[in-house]
């Protein structure tokens, strides 16, 4: 049903239902204002007035030009029988007996929140009017499968994945989805913002809250890639295994909060620093003959001309020499080169 | 660890050899028709390796009853054979690669000594000699206590003179070889460990004490020993007890019974590392200096296996000057660095080892390369 109710009824601090990350409206605020308003946002009463179920951004930016009023798709206040209004591939589904009994339910406390009343009608036109529009990001899908969850199993959610997301997922995904829609606040601003993958994210899940937020330190000031992450993680983990310590007091520990808290370093410097120093701890022995070879590199003085390469982890027994050259002159000269090297008795440490 | 389950090829007819381990397992088989349904149940499972261990698949082997030990690129072999009697094993060690290597792990006992026999006798009419064990996808005597499939080997070897075979064990099942004719073609092998490790690591197996006294009394029957120093585990004070059990070989039994000591340290298929971070939550050892190998098996930095390669070999040296010592898949540099001379030909390291069996085993000396 389509009314025009008044935007200072509707309570925009609610956000039981939000789905959408992007909290930039000045740009839609825009196209409303040339265009008119193309698709009507859906809104459902409340004890108070009306809360939003679909169309958050498209309200805001309504206020931003100043609008008192809006047409929005009113859905009734929790209404008996409501499994009438559910899509078909919901009802009477012998693998979703769930969906068709629990049609409301509640969205767990997170972060202080008080417990809410979700009503799946409304969750399922949340999603899917956003899915069906534009492609979600991974805390998009994390929450859209946290709402989800409290009324269908992970495996219903995978099954009917394609007719609410737009797009196929398995219930390995959507437990992971789950797991990440479920983890603190932060690590859903790092997610959204980019600075960490739900693969880093999911690991860090294994931690308690103190020791998740030295990692979230980290990630929060040292922007670096999932695999980066992956490897700092890891080491830090594996270290303190080995050490019988805790991660938590290696994320502590002086040395790395100094590489954290160095404001004069880029993020590009810190994050190699910080990689290189936690690595020195994991493999503290490969490091030192990695390091030792290339100190030994720089007295040989080859220049750019001719490059040593050692073998990968020193496991192999073959080291390689390489050298370009444009004439026979150059040739000549980067053999030269090299056999000044083969005397220079840094050489022979090498290769010893 | 106890089987409590045990699953019977339809196609195996009731015999001497299954009626006894059913008898003295006290478990009635479940017979099946198809392999799959063993699979399954092992599958079924939160912890398929260990429902693996307690189950036992009655069945035949299929494939090839004798083989070359597989061996790994780069890495120098020893050129073992494997007489391939079953399959994975009733201990539970961390490290076994067998965990990662069967797909899922099922305790497998492959009857037919017949089978076994015609094979042996195609062996045993070679020119040449073989070095012959069962301790490769399983514990060589982890049936000694069900059935004579130890002694039956035993016997078979007795009989001819270019074989040895090597029983490989991490148990103490040696009653039933006691009044063997052996006629010295079988070695008997227990692969060691420091303490520390054994109670860490090797969950149900024999205390290292409890080995060393079995092979002191497999010494007093006339069987000559071997032992194998794999895998070697690096950790703080690691040398100082493998010192120790070093001196506790030569304590239990002559250095002149031993027919060789093998070393070689923990390495694993990178795959294993999560099966031992799920299955043994408490072990340190995924958590090694370790590299990824040329063979891609994880290894410990090269030094750092030298380093305790050359401390091991020194003790070993100390108490026992002319003991053959070999590496289990090394490289020049080990070698080299720790017992000063590499195999570096084409199966030369077999031919040493083929030498020091045919000299302390009576085998055919005119079969040596």
């Amino acid at each position: 049903m389509h009314e025009t109710i008044l935007i200072s009824d509707i309570d925009l601090a609610d956000e039981r239902y939000r789905i959408s990350s992007d909290n930039d409206i000045i740009s839609l605020a825009q196209s409303i204002k040339i265009m008119g308003l193309i698709n009507i946002p859906m809104v459902k009463t409340s004890d108070h007035g009306y809360i939003v179920v679909s169309g958050f951004r498209r309200i805001k930016a309504m206020v931003h030009n100043g609008t008192d009023e809006i047409q929005a798709r009113v859905l009734p206040q929790n209404r008996a029988g409501v499994s009438s209004a559910l899509p078909k591939f919901l009802q009477h589904d012998k693998g979703s007996e769930r969906a068709g009994e629990l049609h409301q339910a509640k969205i767990l406390p997170q972060d202080g929140q008080a417990e809410l009343d979700l009503d799946l009608e409304a969750v399922l036109i949340s999603i899917s009017d956003n899915a069906f529009q534009r492609e979600f990001d991974t805390m998009e899908q994390a929450k859209a499968v946290v709402l989800l969850s409290r009324f269908i199993s992970f495996s219903e959610i995978a099954e009917k994945s394609y007719s609410i997301f737009n797009a196929k997922m398995n219930s390995r995904l959507v437990q992971k989805l789950f797991t990440t829609g479920s983890m603190p606040k932060e690590i859903h601003e790092l997610i959204r913002n980019g600075k960490l993958s739900m693969t880093a994210a999911l690991r860090l899940n294994e931690y308690d809250g103190e020791t998740m937020q030295g990692f979230i330190e980290i990630f929060k000031k040292i922007k670096m890639g999932l695999n980066k992450q992956i490897e700092i993680i890891t080491n830090i983990h594996e270290t303190a295994r080995r050490d019988d310590t805790t991660p938590l007091d290696l994320l502590n520990s002086k040395d790395i909060k100094s590489i954290i808290d160095d404001d004069n370093n880029d993020n590009s410097r810190k994050g190699n620093l910080l990689r290189t120093l936690i690595a020195q701890k994991r493999f503290p022995n490969l490091l030192m003959a990695k390091k030792r070879f290339s100190e030994n590199m720089k007295q040989l003085k080859m220049g750019s001309d001719l490059k040593l390469v050692a073998p990968v982890n020193f496991e192999a027994r073959e080291y390689t020499f390489s050298f370009n050259f444009t004439s026979l002159e150059e040739l000549k000269q980067r053999v030269e080169k090299l056999d000044s090297i083969t005397k220079n008795p840094i050489m022979e440490q090498i290769v010893s | 660890m106890k089987i409590d389950k045990i699953f019977m090829d339809s196609h195996i007819k009731p015999c001497d050899e299954t009626e006894i381990i059913i008898s003295k397992s006290g478990i009635k088989p479940e017979i099946v028709f198809n392999s799959k349904e063993v699979f399954d149940y092992v599958n079924s499972g939160d912890d398929p390796v260990l429902i693996g261990k307690k189950t036992l698949y009655i069945t035949e082997n299929h494939g090839a009853v004798i083989k070359k030990c597989p061996g790994t690129s780069y890495y120098t072999c020893c050129d073992y054979t494997i007489l391939h009697t079953g399959t994975f094993c009733t201990m539970d060690c961390s490290y076994c690669i067998l965990q990662a290597y069967f797909h899922p792990p099922v305790l497998q006992y492959f009857v037919g000594q017949e089978k076994i026999s015609k094979e042996l006798d195609n062996v045993f009419e070679q020119k040449k000699i073989y070095r012959i064990g069962t301790g490769e996808y399983t514990d060589s005597l982890i049936w000694e206590k069900f059935n004579d499939q130890p002694s039956f080997l035993v016997k078979k070897f007795a009989a001819q003179n270019n074989s040895i075979l090597e029983l490989k064990t991490k148990t103490v099942n040696i009653e039933s070889l006691k009044k063997l004719d052996h006629n010295n073609k079988t070695v008997i092998a227990w692969s060691l460990n420091t303490p520390r490790i054994i109670s860490s690591e090797e969950r149900s197996t024999a205390s290292l004490t409890a080995r060393l006294e079995a092979a002191k009394k497999c010494e007093s029957w006339g069987y000559r020993l071997a032992f194998h120093f794999d895998p070697l585990v690096i950790y703080d004070g690691c040398e100082k007890e493998y010192k120790e059990v070093i001196k506790s070989i030569f304590t239990h039994v002559s250095p002149e019974s031993i027919l060789w000591i093998s070393i070689g340290s923990f390495r694993f298929m990178p795959q294993l590392k999560q099966i031992i971070e799920k299955r043994f939550p408490e072990s340190k050892l995924p958590y090694g200096e370790f590299i990824t190998g040329i063979d891609n098996k994880m290894r410990y930095f090269k030094p750092l296996r030298i380093a305790l390669y050359q401390e091991i070999i020194s003790y070993i040296r100390e108490a026992a000057p002319d003991l053959l010592l070999y590496f289990c898949m090394e490289d020049q540099d080990a070698w080299e660095q720790s017992l000063g001379f590499f195999p570096s030909k084409e199966g030369e390291l077999g031919s040493i080892l083929d030498k020091s069996a045919v000299e302390h085993c009576m085998l055919d000396a005119s079969l040596t390369v």
